[in-house]
């Protein structure tokens, strides 16, 4: 049997300084290094391919890029208006549009890929401010968000359907029927 | 690359012990915390040319260790052991001095705690483990978080009252 106590937040403070740090295990912290170290020799074996590939197509990438950086907003604002297109019976491509400058990367969260955060990525529209993403879903009610530089999540600014997860953040909704779409980044 | 970033492993260092013990109080298992926490790191190491350096190392480090147990949370990974409550006692410190009976009662108030800290929900877990275990301000995990100010501050006032109800009944 234990005493009632009168727990205040003073009370609780104490509890949780109870609860002394745990430090990391030197043998967690040994493996770590050594999967780093297969990670960077992983990076430098790659480096010497790419740069010969990148010497030689350099007009290539500039006529790509001068391309895209027109035709990607100009596509961005011919279709946003058909961000969800009923492609056959249940199955809809849906495009994903995400706008910010300082992003230096942006993927798509969600239910429909178990909020795995570096599957679905964005692409930046040149040098705009657009990143958008296209993939195709069954009809159905849909939760995500959109993961910038791989630290936060944000919702869908784009759209008016929110809900708040399990984690207390902001969520978009979105829902694929009858060949319509609601929420999402219409 | 950022350059306060050019030492990796002085980041490493420097950020271990608070990730590691982050992610045991969050998910109460040892094993698990060991998995988040390496994947954490390497994720830092991926990240490092994306920080611009606009906050700290340290809360760039916790809003990544947060999206990587959050990941693992979301995708209802079963962890590599059950969670068991009496493994937490092997890093519970013993008070130098106390009697075997008065430890003894602390041990139970601590692993009581740790077992009402995972049994909260993450949106209520995370800002409690932040804030009441390492220290932060509620400015600060909302910045980590990614959420606001006061939806911390209604997190914390929720958890202080289930908290507080739980450690009072009489067991």
């Amino acid at each position: 049997m234990k005493r009632k106590k009168d727990y205040d937040d003073r009370e609780l403070r104490r509890a949780f300084s109870s609860l002394s740090r745990i430090e990391a295990p030197e043998r967690t912290v040994r493996e770590l290094s050594e999967r780093l170290e297969r990670e960077r020799e992983g990076l430098e074996r790659r480096k010497p391919t790419a740069a010969p590939l990148l010497r030689i197509r350099r007009e290539v990438l500039i006529a790509v890029f001068a391309t895209l950086l027109i035709a990607v907003p100009l596509t961005y604002l011919v279709t946003k208006r058909f961000a969800a297109e009923n492609v056959s019976g249940r199955t809809y491509v849906v495009r994903f549009i995400y706008e910010d400058e300082n992003a230096r990367s942006v993927h798509l969260v969600g239910d429909f890929n178990s909020w795995r955060s570096n599957e679905i990525v964005l692409e930046r529209a040149g040098d705009s401010k657009l990143w958008s993403a296209e993939i195709t879903l069954e009809e159905g009610l849909y939760k995500y968000g959109f993961l910038v530089n791989e630290t936060y999540i944000v919702s869908d600014p784009l759209s008016g359907l929110k809900v708040q997860d399990s984690f207390g953040n902001e969520s978009s909704l979105m829902v694929l029927a009858d060949g319509k779409q609601r929420g999402g980044s219409s | 690359m950022a350059k306060s970033f050019e030492n990796y492993d002085e980041l490493l260092k420097e950020n271990k012990d608070r990730i590691f013990n982050l992610l045991f109080r969050l998910t109460g298992d040892h094993h698990t915390a060991e998995d988040l926490f390496q994947e954490t790191f390497l994720r830092v190491y991926k990240g490092l040319g994306r920080y611009e350096g606009k906050s700290k190392p340290s809360t760039w480090i916790y809003s990544v260790a947060l999206n990587v147990y959050r990941d693992h949370y979301r995708k209802g990974r079963k962890s590599r052991h059950d969670i068991r409550i009496e493994d937490a006692d092997l890093f519970f410190s013993a008070d130098p001095g106390s009697s075997p009976e008065v430890a003894l009662l602390m041990k139970e108030e601590r692993e009581e705690l740790q077992a009402l800290l995972v049994s909260l929900r993450p949106a209520l877990r995370i800002p409690v483990v932040l804030f009441y275990i390492e220290g932060l301000a509620v400015e600060e995990i909302a910045a980590v978080t990614g959420r606001s100010e006061p939806s911390i501050k209604t997190a914390l006032h929720r958890a202080r009252k289930l908290l507080k109800a739980k450690l009072g009944r009489e067991g």
